[in-house]
Order: C-alpha cells, then structure tokens, then sequence
C-alpha cells in the first residue's frame, strides 16, 4: 500500500520539528555543511526544507503521525510538497508485462527474440536463452548468511572510507552514501525483484520503519564507455549500455555479499535509485530525466541500491551546475526523436519539483526500431556534459561549479556555443566497433572491414567519411508521435 | 616503449596502493579474510550458474582473422582494455588439452592481488572480472551459433602453458608466468573453449 507524506495542521507540527529517526544519526559535521553549502547556494532544498519546518502548517509528517525530514536532494530536484510512495510495479516494463501498454509492446517485450547475437546475449527480454544473460543469475539473491563477527572496532568514518574504496576496487566509476529517507523508499510491500525470490522479513516493513532500521544507503554507478556511446540509436550505443548495468550488478552483488561478511545486513530493491544517487551526491538530475555526473555526465547507470544497517557517514548533495545548464541548453530536447523531453521549466509533479520527461512516447518507440537498436539514448549521448574524463572537460567542469550561481548563465551559454561547434548540435558522428559500423544506412549489413576475405552474401561496401547513419530520423516518428 | 612506460607505472602503482591501503584497518580482511558463508561470494555464484543453449541458426561469420580481431576486441572492450587476449589452435594441442573444441580463447587480467592466494572477496576481484567479460564473450559465441564453453575447470599450470601458446607471454626462471604488461601480476582468467573458427595466434 502507497505510504503518503501529509502536512499535518494540528498545533503540534505547527512546531519546529527536531529530526529524529533516520536523520538523527547524520554525523553534526556533515549537517553543518550541508547548511554551509545550501547558505551559499541560496536555493538548495536544505533551505527549503528549513523554510517548510519554520513555516506554519508545513512540516512533514508521515500518515501515522511520525516527523519527516525533508531529503536533501540538491538544487536540481526539490520536494516541496506531498509525496506518495512510488509502487515500483508502476513503472514502465511491469506495466508493459501486465499488458497495460497495448498488445504490441507486450508482444514486443515478452515474445521477440533479437536478430543480432550480441543482443542477445546482453539484453534479457530479448534473449533466446535468459542463462546466456549474465544478470539473470548476478540478480540471484545471495542466500548466504549475515556473518555473525563483527569487526571488533567499529569506526563509522573508516567504514565509510573502506566501502567506497572497496565499491571502487569491486569495478565501481562512482560511489556515495545517503541518509535514508522514507521519501525515496518503494512503496511498503513493493520491492525491485528480477528473480522473484527477494522475501525476507522486512518485505513488509514501511518506508518508515525500513528507513529506521537501516539508515544508510549505498550507491555506486559504472560509467558507459563514451565512444561507443557516441553510437546512439544504434546496436553499438546498446551495447556500450547493457554491458555496463550487467557490470554494476556485478559490482552491487560483490559489494552486497561483503557487507554479509562483514556482519550487516543489506537489503536490495527498497529504495528508488535516483532519489538515493542525489542524496549520495553522485550526480544531479537533467532535463532529459537522467542523473548527471560530474565526471562522466550523464552516461551513468544508477543501479538498485544497497540499504544497510552498517553505521557509516552519508555525503550529501553535490551542485555541478546541472540545473543552470539544463535551464538553458534543451539540447537534449531538441534531438529527442520522440519529442519526450520537455522545452519548459521544471514542473512539480509528486510532490517533487524537477524536470520531468514524457516516458511514455520514450518507451513505445522501441517495437517499432527494434531491428536497429533497443535503447535510444540520444538525450544521453548529446548532453554537453557527457564527454570523455579527460583534463578539459575537468577542467569545463570546475569552472561551472566554482562559477557563483548569478554568474552562471552566460557561462553556460558560451559553453553551450563551443559544445555545439565541436560536438555538432544534432551530432551523428561514425562509430566502428566489431563488425558493426555506424556508416552504413540504416538497415545495410554490408562487410566493411578491409581485411575480411569471406565471401558474404551482400557485397562487401567501403565507405569513406565520419558522418553516421542513425534510426529513426524524426519524419519517421512523426507518424505516432505529436510534435509540439 | 609503451611497454616499458606500462611495466614502470605497473612498478609504482601496486606499492602505493599498497601504501594507501595501510590507513585503512578493514583493508586485509577484504582482501585475506575466507568469506564465513561462501553463498555471500558472487564468484562461487557464478561458477554454479549455468549456461545457456546455442542458438540453433549460426550467423554468417567473417574470414578467420576478423573473427579473432572481434573477439579480441569485444573482450578488451568489456574488460576497459585490462585484458590481454590470445586465441590457441587446439588441433596441434594432445586430446587431453583440446577437449574436443576447436580453438581457445586464452585472456590474462591484472590482479593486485593473486586469486589463488587471497581468498577474501577482495582478493577474488581479478577473478570476478575475467568471469564477468568471458561470460559475455562465450554467450555471445552460443549466440552466433557456435559452441563455447567457460565451465571447463582448468588447473594453474595447464593455463600458464596456453596462455604462453597464445603468446601472452613467457614463464620466467621460477616458471611464473610474466607478460610484457604487467610483469607476473597477471591472472589467467578461465578458458573459452569454442568451435569458433579463428585465426591462432603464436
């Protein structure tokens, strides 16, 4: 059942509320810098959140009486108001699985199997033997049991220290801690499960109590490898994709299974990624509905979080400048071929306040290009801020962050300018990995490798030139997809 | 040169991780430590988990030597350029190495810290990744059509001698294995055997 935050207006929550429960036990130094960074950020949710609970009427409480702390995501999303639990069998491929999108994209989803091998090999709706797809057993729930030795000195900062170091040395790009929060939990009985076998004894907990039992949750991401990425809307740009979520699973696995050992539980499925990755501080959310980061951009994964009951200190928030960039850029809308991106401001919409994308003509496209890729990922590839993590785009990127915030804007602007000169406003540049080859029109499977001798059924096609081929062009989703 | 610059950065690199690692008490009971409940390591998951079916139609492969580049390719790929791949012609290799496949795909990785001696999840963590890239490489082979296999439990020496036969690298005075990447911090990770036609390496 949906848990639901409620501003309460009885005379006692009129009162300022002191954080208790899940928040409590965030580290003093880490509140007083996070008001540090929101005082000199001057619109971060942490002033809101202190706004909302000197406010009359505003603070947060839970339906059964039980003060909410407002979560720190950052500047890019907000909560301003009342937020309902999210049912994770809400989201978009359980509904397709129910039939709820119609029956092609059911078809589509649950009876195709992909004519390209390394599809399927790497993508599980579309594989013709779910065991050649290593996530169908990553996402096995590992039975063993919670070791019963503790480490004999616990220390919350070197734990700290030592999981991301671990997560890192595991394969893990990026690692960050969050304060748990009942705001960005599952819905109470609702958990994230791929196998099915995820029962345990706090299924059934809510986003309450489960944030009071573990306060801590564990967020890693594996960055895309950004070449292939280029290869957007095509089988290459898939796989640079599926291949990095099968590794953060693998590294999620690794990382869960150790905390067992090391004597604590972890939970896995309860808490929404991208509220936790926020709060972590891993990146910030743009307007194509994706967490940026400030290494790798957008051309992140942000994997089903670990909750554990092992004491560490969360990190907060970080501002990259994400929200003054999207705010002027619409890079990514302007390229969307399904027009699911949104030209306008942020909306509220939950009782969250951020830039919100229309998933539904994002995800009904996939039938209809399934032959040329599975994942579009264009709002991911062009965004400015998804470059290779070299010195220069470090560099671009501290400039922003250390920008003051007023000043932001015609920063952005002149870095949107060369972003379009270099990197091209519609970019469609030519990748080769493999055997295939961006250059090729759209449907072609000529050989054009120069050294293949094999006698093909096509003919073998050399082309020359740096500019790719990419499905679909916009005049072919025009057909079902409104344009505004 | 390039090899030179990699061996001297491989040189500097595993003591000051080392160094680093010093500050940090949990640090050799990740790496050294036997796991408690050996269902909590996600390598001994993966050695149990099967695999799947070959794809009943094969696709249509390029000549030999494209092959092996893609599958020297995708596994440098999936494994962020730390693997060093070689393919060994298993038809000049005795029955009781060829186990009836045509060709093996033979790939090293570095390990910091060797598998066969820290058994900590740390320690595994060179293991994990080459199971991790060879489970895609062999899938995506059942997937064309072909036969390939990572399930085949392969001892150390036997290993060493193909990854030597593919040309990775050379056994040293006390018969270790060195390869010019990273010195004799290398794991050899499991052998896909496979019907794969490929061009062999020496």
């Amino acid at each position: 059942m949906a848990q639901t935050i409620e501003r309460m207006n009885s005379p006692e929550a009129k009162k300022p509320q002191v954080p208790t429960g899940p928040a409590a036990s965030v580290d003093e130094r880490v509140l007083a810098r996070r008001a540090r960074e929101a005082k000199k950020a001057k619109a971060t949710a942490v002033n809101e959140a202190d706004r909302l609970s000197t406010d009359i009427g505003s603070p947060l409480v839970a339906p059964d009486g039980t003060p909410r702390v407002v979560p720190n995501l950052g500047r890019s999303v907000t909560v301003v108001g009342m937020v309902t639990n999210v049912d994770v069998n809400d989201g978009p491929h359980p509904k397709n699985i129910r039939g709820e999108l119609g029956k092609a994209m059911n078809h589509w989803y649950t009876k195709t199997v992909a004519k390209d091998p390394l599809m399927r090999a790497t993508d599980s709706s579309h594989a013709a033997d779910k065991r050649n797809f290593l996530t169908s057993h990553t996402n096995g729930v590992l039975k063993g049991e919670i070791n019963s030795k503790k480490p004999e000195v616990v220390d919350p900062q070197a734990l700290s220290k030592h999981i991301k170091k671990v997560a890192l040395h595991l394969g893990a790009s990026l690692v960050g801690i969050a304060a748990a929060n009942p705001a960005f939990m599952y819905a109470s009985g609702s958990r994230y499960v791929q196998d099915g076998e995820a029962e345990d004894k706090y299924e059934n907990m809510s986003p309450d109590k489960l944030a009071q039992r573990f306060p801590y949750v564990i967020q890693t991401t594996v960055a895309w490898d950004h070449d292939t990425l280029q290869a957007h809307r095509h089988h290459i740009g898939d796989m640079s994709y599926h291949h990095t979520s099968m590794k953060n699973a693998v590294v999620m696995k690794a990382l869960e299974g150790y905390i067992k050992e090391m004597g604590y539980t972890a939970i896995r499925g309860a808490v929404n990624p991208q509220g936790a990755g926020l709060a972590a501080g891993i990146g910030e959310l743009g307007r194509n509905g994706m967490m940026i980061s400030e290494r790798f951009g957008a051309r992140i994964h942000m994997p089903d979080p670990i909750l554990t009951d092992m004491p560490l200190i969360p990190d907060g928030p970080v501002d990259n400048g994400v929200t003054d960039f999207c705010n002027i850029c619409r890079k990514c809308a302007s390229n969307c071929p399904t027009n699911s991106i949104s030209f306008g401001p942020k909306v509220i919409y939950n009782g969250i306040q951020k830039y919100k994308i229309n998933w539904l003509t994002c995800y009904k496209i996939r039938p209809y290009v399934a032959d040329h890729y599975g994942s579009c990922l264009t709002c991911i590839a062009v965004c400015p801020f998804t470059k290779p993590d070299a010195w220069w785009r470090r560099a671009a990127g501290k400039v922003l962050k250390n920008t003051p915030i007023k000043a932001r804007p015609p920063v952005v602007r002149a870095m949107k300018w060369a972003d379009d000169k270099f990197w091209g406003e519609f970019p469609k540049r030519r990748v080769k990995f493999m055997d295939y080859d961006t250059g090729l029109p759209v449907g072609a499977h000529n050989c054009t490798d120069h050294e293949c001798t094999a006698n093909h059924k096509e003919p073998q096609k050399f082309i020359e030139g740096n500019d790719g081929f990419y499905a679909p062009v916009k005049k072919q989703t025009d057909a079902f997809v409104k344009r505004g | 040169m390039r090899d030179d610059l990699s061996r001297l950065r491989g040189a500097f690199q595993a003591p000051l991780q080392r160094l680093i690692g010093q500050d940090d008490p949990y640090w050799d009971g990740f790496i050294n430590r036997p796991p408690s409940d050996a269902r909590n390591i996600l390598t001994e998951l993966m050695k149990k988990a099967p695999e799947g079916n070959v794809f009943p139609t094969q696709h249509e492969l390029h000549s030999p030597n494209v092959t092996a580049k893609h599958v020297k390719e995708l596994t440098t790929y999936l494994s962020k350029k730390r693997a060093v791949v070689g393919i060994v012609d298993l038809s000049k290799q005795p029955p009781e190495i060829a186990r009836g496949y045509a060709n093996a795909i033979v790939s090293g990785i570095d390990a910091e810290y060797d598998p066969y001696v820290s058994p900590g999840v740390g320690g595994q963590v060179a293991l994990q990744a080459g199971q991790y890239y060879n489970w895609i490489v062999s899938s995506w082979i059942r997937e064309m059509g072909f036969r390939a296999t990572m399930k085949i439990d392969v001892p150390r020496a036997e290993r060493e001698h193909l990854a030597v036969v593919a040309g990775l690298g050379k056994l040293n005075g006390d018969g270790k294995l060195t390869v010019p990447r990273y010195g004799t911090k290398v794991h050899i990770v499991d052998i896909i055997f496979t019907d794969l036609p490929m061009q062999a390496d020496g």
